[in-house]
């Protein structure tokens, strides 16, 4: 059964624990004393991102269609399990960041060797063992949770979020930072939101006929990518969320 | 980790353990597993909660933060964190001792108070050292003086403590020249608290040198006023024979169970649990008598002073409420968890909070006055023995384990027990040492930690160091652990000591790990390590002597106040867990490496007890081969290595 992990987005204190923990169990040597030795450090794939005055805990998708392993040119980017998450291989990604650019998420980021990408893996060794995902454990609410995708609650989340790929972001969203001046049509390789450079026009258009996709899809910076994903996940939570009995704050 | 072999080590332990599963009770243990895991950026000591324009918290992995809002680094943080451990566990300490030296007070110019002057020589003694004229004045006018002197050394803002000027004049002048002499006791934790306030300190360096200032403000004053003067006025310890563990409460005697630290009140119980109306209203209960039993360092004050048995440890409160036979725990400070009040309630027990510091909801209070102390500790006494009608005989289960110890020795009677009455002096064992017969010296002290399985970190520590020659003393919980496995019994040599150890410890009739006391009298650690630098042979300095410390299980703040002045004091020391530092990489090299040349001695980390053992042992013979000692008499289990 494929798994997702969803956000509680009101039970998240901002305590960014799922980020150490994360970092953790993506250490070599698992434990928080050694992990802090090791060199290079090891490096979170799950990142706290303050959406007004909300944190909200954000990872990759695991996308169904997920652009990342479609574009990825030298296929280190794998679903190697149908049901189960997207994985990097360290030894063939040369870290050329096609992935990084085209992740409607953000969530894939370069290491700090600059080697390879470094995404969550759903902690797929953990699993493996019976246990939860490290960043879900660590959480001391209970707002990140490891789900069935066939569980409503994920399904709701996981249709909202989707709806990334084609929903404008309105110009008035509250306190999203970066995405408030709205969009301003993105050119020369440019964020549309805040006019960061994203990359380069031609590796932007190419990437976007990869996916066949507007390449001013793509014309969004990672900062202002995760902004939009995280006011997402708020929105979903505000349309209330039955499957965890608390309904509407 | 839900077997009770991995929570603790202690057979009675692990039967109260199994019987909390089984009636679904939660002990400490349940609530550690339930909190993990644990706050990472907490353990690394770099989340700051000083000011409101946080909290902040430096990111030890991601490209986060690494500074806090008003920009100070994962230094400046995390070492502002761990001095404040510092102030409060020095403040812990030091307050004891000012309760001490108050009831000291209140013995002396009030007879009807209770208190005694147990020991007017050693009055005598700090008298003098005070400079004050003792000449044609009576017990009670001296001690009357001592106690002033001893208070305004709280409230002293220039100069420096009469205690730590006891120490050996080379380590004086380190101090002195490094900043490090405390002035006042309270001066020293108010600054520190200052320092470190917003916008103040930044420099983790000088903030860590503030921090050693106000723990050898309690190690040399807090502490060490309060182990002299409870001397004063309960008597100072000599080595007495008593019992330990939950097996000392009895079926058919009122179980009266004293928890905490300070003895100035427990001491005033003791006095009661004899008084013949209470003794015959218990009768009249159907019960054969009182019987008092200690818990923690409040336990340790009775055990070495009064023989009284020593119910267990810290982890132990919880599990001497599950033996249903505890008809009151009484609480003073420190170390009591809360948890206590809901436990008691699944019971007939009552709990009791005696200190107007330390009081807990829905709890009966009944507060101590030092004024009318044997008629509260009667009136405490009391809610004890009428609950014993409360009793349920068939939720009384008490596991039958309970060990022989030897306790009560102090720095003093070293000069006693090793020289004997005609000559008392630390030279046979500066001999012992010199010759090759002892390693070295080890205090293996500190709490218990649920982190660790209950004992393995002390017991284990202890054998490797007895087996390889090496005289250990305890104190605290460390202590009580010890007893439990039998280690404070003279038989301990024989079994488990190496052969140069044995041969002392048979040549005396004396355990291989020595109980010197409680928490507050690790201060005899350092008096005791002054006495061998002052005897002779064994270099001019504490930092030159081959002795160690540990704190295998810790967890109080106190154990890091402890920590500081130990190794300010000259003492190479091991913790078991990190202390909250290793976020913040400058400080923590600080700590493990270049407070070596400031003070002569640096901590290290360690859980495995048998490799910190070694680390300890490899200390001493660096030490030893550095005064040009004998070599070891015997072959060792652990051998010294060669350089």
């Amino acid at each position: 059964m494929p798994r997702v992990i969803i956000v509680d987005v009101e039970k998240c204190v901002g305590c960014h624990s799922c980020e150490v923990a994360c970092a953790i169990a993506h250490s070599t040597a698992k434990t928080l004393v050694e992990a802090m030795q090791e060199q290079p450090p090891p490096q979170p794939s799950v990142a706290v991102v303050a959406v007004g005055e909300a944190a909200v805990p954000l990872q990759c998708r695991h996308c169904e269609d997920a652009p990342c392993v479609q574009v990825c040119p030298r296929d280190a980017l794998q679903r190697p399990d149908p049901e189960g998450p997207v994985l990097v291989d360290h030894e063939l990604c040369t870290g050329c960041q096609a992935c990084v650019i085209v992740c409607p998420f953000g969530m894939i980021t370069m290491s700090s060797d600059g080697k390879s990408v470094i995404k969550c893996d759903l902690c797929i060794e953990r699993l493996g063992r019976g246990e939860q995902p490290a960043c879900v454990e660590a959480c001391p609410t209970g707002s990140l949770q490891l789900l069935d995708t066939a569980d409503p609650a994920a399904q709701e989340q996981r249709q909202a979020v989707e709806v990334i790929m084609t929903a404008p972001v309105q110009q008035d969203t509250p306190g999203a930072g970066d995405l408030s001046a709205g969009d301003t049509g993105g050119a020369d390789g440019q964020c549309k939101f805040c006019g960061e450079l994203v990359a380069r026009p031609a590796r932007i258009k190419r990437l976007a006929d990869d996916l066949g996709i507007d390449a001013q899809e793509l014309c969004i910076c990672q900062k202002c990518r995760r902004a939009r994903y995280s006011q997402l996940l708020c929105k979903s939570e505000a349309m209330g969320n039955p499957a965890d009995g608390r309904g509407e704050a | 980790m839900k077997e009770p072999s991995r929570r603790s080590v202690d057979s009675a332990a692990q039967q109260m353990i199994a019987r909390a599963a089984e009636d679904q009770v939660d002990l400490v243990w349940d609530r550690y597993e339930a909190m993990q895991p644990q706050c990472g950026f907490g353990q690394l000591g770099i989340c700051c909660r000083i000011c409101h324009m946080g909290p902040c918290r430096v990111d030890p992995f991601g490209d986060g933060p690494q500074e806090g809002v008003c920009g100070a680094d994962a230094n400046a943080i995390a070492a502002r964190n761990l001095v404040r451990m510092i102030a409060a566990g020095a403040a812990a300490h030091s307050d004891h001792g000012r309760d001490v030296a108050l009831a000291l007070l209140e013995a002396a110019r009030n007879p009807d108070s209770g208190y005694k002057i147990r020991d007017p020589q050693k009055l005598a003694v700090i008298a003098q050292e005070y400079g004050l004229d003792t000449e044609g004045k009576s017990v009670p006018e001296i001690a009357e003086a001592v106690a002033q002197q001893a208070l305004a050394e709280f409230g002293q803002q220039e100069g420096e403590l009469k205690f730590a000027l006891r120490a050996p004049a080379s380590r004086v002048k380190v101090w002195r020249e490094r900043g490090l002499m405390p002035r006042g006791i309270d001066r020293e934790i108010v600054e520190l608290m200052h320092q470190t306030a917003m916008g103040v300190d930044a420099d983790y360096r000088n903030i860590i040198k503030q921090g050693m200032r106000a723990a050898l403000a309690d190690g040399w004053g807090g502490s060490m006023i309060a182990t002299d003067l409870q001397d004063v006025l309960f008597g100072s310890p000599q080595p007495i024979r008593a019992k330990t563990n939950l097996g000392v409460l009895k079926e058919d005697h009122v179980n009266i169970v004293v928890h905490g630290h300070e003895p100035v009140l427990s001491e005033m119980i003791v006095e009661a649990a004899r008084d013949s109306e209470l003794l015959a209203r218990a009768r009249e209960l159907g019960a054969d008598g009182i019987n008092l039993a200690g818990q923690c360092c409040t336990g340790n004050e009775l055990l070495m002073r009064k023989g009284i048995p020593s119910a267990g440890t810290f982890l132990h409160q919880e599990l001497a409420i599950m033996t249903g036979a505890v008809d009151a725990m009484v609480v003073d400070v420190q170390c009591v968890m809360p948890r206590l009040a809901e436990l008691t309630q699944r019971f007939h027990t009552q709990l009791l909070t005696t200190s107007r510091k330390a009081k807990i909801p829905h709890v009966q209070h009944l507060e101590f006055r030092e004024g009318q102390a044997l008629t509260t500790a009667k009136e405490i006494v009391s809610v004890g023995v009428e609950n014993f009608a409360n009793r349920n005989g068939q939720r009384v289960q008490i596991p039958a384990e309970q060990m022989d110890l030897i306790a009560g020795f102090t720095a003093e009677y070293v000069n006693t027990l090793l020289g004997g009455r005609f000559r008392p002096s630390y030279r046979p064992l500066n001999d012992a040492i010199m010759t090759g017969r002892i390693r070295g010296v080890a205090g293996v002290v500190g709490c218990e930690n649920p982190q660790v399985p209950q004992g393995s970190g002390h017991i284990a520590m202890s054998k490797e160091l007895i087996k390889n020659d090496v005289l250990v003393v305890v104190t605290g919980c460390s202590a009580l652990a010890d007893a439990r496995a039998g280690l404070l019994c003279p038989e301990a040599a024989l079994e488990w000591a190496g052969e140069g150890l044995k041969e002392v410890c048979e040549a005396i009739g004396m355990p291989p790990v020595l109980h010197v006391g409680s928490c507050v009298d690790n201060s005899r650690i350092l008096i005791a390590c002054t006495n061998m630098v002052t005897e002779g042979g064994l270099g001019e300095d504490i930092s030159d002597l081959p002795v160690a410390g540990a704190a295998p299980e810790w967890m109080s703040e106190k154990a890091i106040t402890i920590g500081y002045y130990v190794v300010a004091s000259g003492i190479y020391t091991v913790f078991g867990t990190p202390h909250n530092v290793l976020g913040a990489p400058d400080l923590h090299k600080l700590v493990v490496d270049e407070l070596e040349e400031m003070v002569g001695a640096r901590f290290d980390f360690e859980p495995d007890p048998i490799k910190a053992a070694h680390m300890m042992i490899a200390h001493m013979d660096k030490k030893r081969a550095a005064l040009g000692l004998d070599e070891m008499m015997y072959e060792q289990a652990a051998p010294v290595a060669t350089s």
